[in-house]
């Protein structure tokens, strides 16, 4: 028998605002422990929230970057619990009315364009983080309060693949939008699987399972993979898949039992009775849609429609936002829009591979970036020269120009020092002109050496090489 | 233990309460007064009658804007926290 | 030297006829002498006292005046119980918003009030520390859950003591000591800080000997605060400058569906009394009614209401963070530990219940059922509003009870309509004030007047119309 893999994606993602969720704390991450925290982080008796306003926009602009329907009425519910990361014994979260309603995704599966069609997206808040040692437990508060948006697909997805596909697509959304880092491993963006699966054609659901602790993309897919594996296995073999939540093994992967449906909590979600019923103003919805930053597809479409980039370029470019961003900061320096790709996708590139940093972590800056390439264009120096200057701009993060100065790099361009210096050469290697004549181009490169080797390698090749190759058909046709 | 016991006892620890066997007796008795309050509710006819969540309909439009001035001393954080160890707080393992 | 109110005790200070040390020299030593009478203190903030006071310019009406907080206020610094076990020993780190107004107001705190635990029940008898005592008679309770609160200002200790109110936790116990006691609308006063009961009924109030502190009070603590989203952004009226005890023209609606409930004779009389009086002050007195299913029903409503609230209110008390915290082998076990520990057996109950009735099974049957009847009688409220500008009840329908009579640990059966009326204020949220009215058998008793939303300057005009015309202001009971 066939079966088809039905699957649902819960995504937590923490919105890199300045202050928390309900409190005026910062939002950080690496700090040192309990120190962003005020008494509301802390569950402290007698506090009350207040709902930041930026969280709110940043949750608009992915709703609308989702084509959802917008509930203008902000309400917020409690749900109850007891755990240790839950100062409060309840998280604050939109269960009845979340912001966002019935939007969608597209992505591409083999070359076809699939929707995948979100149920809803809401707003709440993360707990605190708890480091789990030998015996006991450590808890950390900084993260408490952090802005959580959770968007909700529809049960659409068929593979591990299709899944890893929407997570990268989403996650490039919540990077261009500008609201989140959305890192994974870090946390800042977490994914819950729902699965189950079921005969091909058959319209029914089967029983689902819930895969929770997932740190990575590659994870959530090899995640579903094995999952619809066991699953098919125990259908085969006449059992019945169990309602249950599992976590993903990263050493074993396998999944693992981690509570069954029995121990499923109630959450008694009610209505938070210390945030009134929060109205936004229609005309501030609409303006934060008007504003979006421009998403990674449109700038593929202006890198190779405005700028003519190649469509590989275009789409390696916006692979990484800050990239993006960099060369974005760099053409307004320098309209070189080509040179400026291949040198951030080539040598800049390199660099950072090789250093392992990302590029607003080194001194290279698009101001540099853009006058280095300018320098090369209107000859002030080679290709070649280029390199050394990068690489001292990535040494000392002196501006380019100074560099040239200091090292005395600047080309030889003017064509009558340069036509003085290679009729000097041609007139001392007079068996090359002959060479030439007697049409051995190899003689080109040689003179070509000791022009340069003359000018300590300061001549400006282009120029060199159109003047010699004049110079020498006016000697050859003198005689 | 009878069904109501049984059931009371879950939502208790659920409440994070254990209950003895000598406060049982208390709890089912006042479970039976609660359970009439409910039945006394359930005389009033509220179709069509939405729930009022606040004393009055009220909306509001006011956000905090987003700015972080107001945090605590660490000292001040883990104060009346019993068991602290390298500035957190302490607690069994947590364990899933 | 003490008993003064509030203007008359600033006049002393600003015109230097007594000498403020000397003055808080006396005090205390009175402090000592009813506390050891009425047990109304959780905390005495004798030295806090002294340093609020060197910032006292005595410039302003509340500037170097006495008073007393019910210990469910924050108070930085200052051990905040709520008279339970589960906070026996929790310092906060930081103030409640209206403690903040009132240090700014350079008014001097003595003390913290005994409560009932949590603020869930009318008898104060549930305290950690032990029942309050009724300052007119020491067998009888002071009322709750603001019963410390009320027996300070009624012994004539401080002019005025803050409390909360979610049922009828000022103004039940207001009367019970012949004072005045008022719940402002819901959203007038911030919230902030105050550790709660449930929050959509609870608001900050107060206890006053006269009318005319009630308005100083009220305007000093009054306000929008940005850290209670549910705080009003209305300006808040001078109360004392507009006061005025001219209310001819007032149409006052007589809830019959409380008053003919009255079996005390004398009750009876003053009540009567009290409407004469106010049809001779040239109000339009007139009877109305609430069907009497809905006034039935709001026991209930409150009990499945203010229990579900609670129970989520209060799971921050888990023994992680702060307060009673007992040994366990996992969180969980710690959890209910310090939890089983920590709460009176009655509160649990009361939790346990509040859990049930917001259980995903049963909150459409239980808690959502509960808001609705809110409505339907919030709506009932509004009716009787659109024609009327006051409701007038009786406080309750007797005296303070005896301590070994009044008992409230048990959930009641009883459907009193004259004992639970009074959070009809809580519901709609409107203003509402406990007025001294009389005495019956020695002890005081007392009406209610209640207002539209915000329109907290009727209320208040039509109590100090009333206390002039019946003469009860500045009572207190010192010795019994």
């Amino acid at each position: 028998m066939q079966f088809e893999q039905v699957i649902g994606l819960e995504v937590h993602c923490e919105l890199k605002t300045k202050s928390k969720m309900f409190s005026a704390s910062p939002v950080t991450f690496g700090e040192e422990v309990n120190t962003m925290v005020n008494e509301i982080d802390m569950g402290m008796t007698g506090t009350m929230p207040v709902l930041n306003k930026r969280a709110v926009e940043y949750a608009i602009r992915v709703c609308h970057v989702l084509h959802m329907d917008i509930d203008e009425l902000l309400c917020f519910d409690r749900k109850n619990y007891y755990y240790a990361d839950l100062p409060k014994g309840f998280q604050i979260t939109q269960n009845q009315r979340p912001i966002g309603r019935n939007g969608y995704l597209d992505i591409e599966v083999n070359e076809q364009k699939k929707r995948i069609e979100i149920e809803r997206l809401h707003m709440e808040e993360d707990t605190c983080k708890q480091f789990h040692l030998d015996d006991f437990s450590l808890l950390d508060y900084n993260r408490a309060g952090i802005p959580l948006i959770e968007i909700v697909t529809k049960p659409m997805i068929r593979s591990g693949k299709q899944a890893a596909l929407y997570l990268e697509k989403l996650r490039q959304i919540l990077l261009y939008t500008d609201v989140s880092d959305a890192k994974m491993e870090e946390g800042s963006m977490r994914c819950d699987v729902n699965i189950s699966i079921r005969p091909y054609g058959s319209i029914q659901f089967g029983t689902r399972t819930e895969i929770k602790n997932l740190n990575s993309i590659s994870n959530v897919r090899k995640a579903i993979e094995y999952e619809a594996l066991r699953q098919e296995k125990v259908l085969i073999q006449g059992g019945k898949v169990l309602q249950e939540t599992r976590r993903y093994d990263e050493n074993l992967k396998e999944t693992i039992v981690m509570r069954a449906k029995g121990d499923a909590v109630d959450y008694k979600y009610y209505n938070e009775p210390n945030i009134l019923p929060i109205r936004l103003d229609h005309q501030w919805v609409m303006q934060i849609k008007d504003e979006l930053p421009m998403l990674a597809d449109e700038r593929i479409d202006k890198y190779i429609n405005e700028y003519g980039i190649t469509s590989t370029d275009a789409h390696i470019l916006v692979t990484s936002k800050e990239i993006s961003d960099f060369y974005e900061e760099t053409i307004h320096y320098c309209q070189e829009y080509q040179l400026v790709c291949h040198w951030l996708l080539g040598d800049v590139q390199a660099y950072l591979n090789k250093v392992n940093l990302t590029i607003n972590e080194t001194k290279l800056t698009p101001q540099y970036l853009g006058k280095l390439i300018t320098f090369i264009q209107n000859g002030t120096i080679s290709s070649k020269q280029a390199k050394k200057v990068f690489e001292e701009i990535m040494d000392s993060g002196k501006d380019p120009e100074i560099i040239i100065k200091e090292k005395g790099l600047k080309q030889i361009s003017d064509p009558n020092t340069l036509i003085s210096i290679i009729n000097e050469v041609l007139d001392q290697n007079s068996q090359s002109v002959n060479d030439y004549k007697s049409g051995k181009d190899r003689a080109v490169g040689y003179l070509i050496g000791q022009i340069m080797k003359k000018t300590k390698g300061q001549a400006n090749p282009k120029q060199t090489n159109q003047l010699l190759m004049k110079l020498l058909k006016e000697r050859i046709s003198d005689k | 233990m009878d069904d109501t016991e049984k059931m009371l006892k879950k939502l208790a620890l659920q409440t994070m309460f254990d209950i003895s066997d000598e406060q049982m007796p208390a709890l089912v008795e006042e479970y039976h007064i609660f359970m009439n309050h409910v039945k006394a509710l359930e005389a009033i006819d509220t179709s069509d009658v939405e729930p009022l969540a606040f004393p009055y309909e009220i909306e509001t439009t006011f956000l905090r804007e987003d700015v972080a001035n107001h945090v605590i001393s660490r000292e001040d954080a883990l104060k009346n926290a019993k068991d602290v160890q390298e500035h957190q707080i302490k607690v069994p393992k947590v364990v899933g | 030297m003490i008993t003064y109110s509030i203007e008359e005790l600033h006049e002393l200070f600003k015109n230097k006829k007594i000498n403020p040390i000397d003055y808080y020299d006396e005090l205390f030593n009175e402090v000592d002498f009813q506390q050891e009478r009425l047990n109304a203190f959780v905390t005495i903030t004798k030295d806090k006292a002294y340093m609020d006071l060197e910032d006292a310019s005595f410039n302003d009406l509340l500037s170097g005046i006495p008073f007393v907080l019910k210990d469910n206020y924050n108070t930085k610094g200052i051990l905040t119980t709520a008279s339970s076990k589960m906070l026996a020993d929790y310092v906060p780190i930081y103030n409640a918003t209206v403690v903040d107004l009132l240090k700014d107001a350079h008014t001097c705190l003595i003390g913290k009030a005994s409560m009932d635990e949590l603020a869930m029940g009318g008898t104060n008898k549930s305290a950690l520390t032990g029942p309050v005592f009724n300052p007119w008679d020491l067998s009888r309770i002071a009322g709750g859950s603001s019963g410390g609160s009320a027996a300070v200002v009624a012994s004539g200790l401080v002019p005025f003591a803050l409390g909360s109110d979610t049922g009828d936790s000022i103004r039940k116990p207001a009367g019970y000591c012949g004072i005045v006691g008022f719940k402002p609308t819901w959203g007038r006063i911030s919230r902030y800080g105050i550790i709660p009961y449930a929050s959509s009924l609870d608001t900050v109030g107060a206890f006053t000997r006269n009318v005319r502190d009630m308005c100083i009070v009220m305007e000093a603590i009054s306000g929008r605060d940005d850290r209670d989203m549910t705080s009003s952004n209305r300006e808040v009226p001078h109360y004392l400058n507009d006061l005025t005890d001219d209310i001819s023209n007032y149409k006052i609606a007589i809830l019959t569906s409380v008053s003919d409930e009255i079996r005390n004779k004398d009750i009876q009389a003053n009540f009567e009394y009290v409407i004469n009086t106010f049809k001779q002050l040239g109000a339009i007195v007139n009877n109305v009614t609430i069907p009497i299913e809905l006034m039935r029903s709001i026991l209930p409503t409150y009990t499945i209401i203010a229990n579900s609230e609670a129970t989520s209110n209060h799971a921050c008390l888990d023994g992680i963070k702060y307060g009673n915290r007992q040994d366990g082998a996992t969180v969980d076990e710690v959890m209910i530990n310090s939890r089983s520990d920590g709460f009176g057996d009655h509160i649990k109950r009361r939790f346990i219940l509040g859990n049930l009735a917001i259980s995903s099974e049963n909150q459409e049957r239980m808690f959502r059922k509960a808001q609705k009847v809110r409505r339907l009688i919030v709506e009932a409220m509004n009716k009787i509003y659109q024609d009327y500008d006051i409701i007038l009840t009786p406080n309750c329908g007797s005296i303070a009870p005896k301590l070994n009579e009044a008992n409230d640990d048990r959930l009641s059966d009883e459907y009193i309509i004259l004992e639970n009326h009074l959070c009809l204020g809580n519901f709609a949220g409107t203003p509402s004030i406990s007025l001294p009215s009389g005495f019956v058998d020695g002890m005081p008793i007392a009406v209610n007047i209640m207002g539209r939303l915000f329109e907290e300057q009727t209320v208040l005009n039509c109590a100090y119309a009333l206390e002039k015309a019946l003469g009860f202001a500045n009572q207190y009971s010192r010795e019994g």
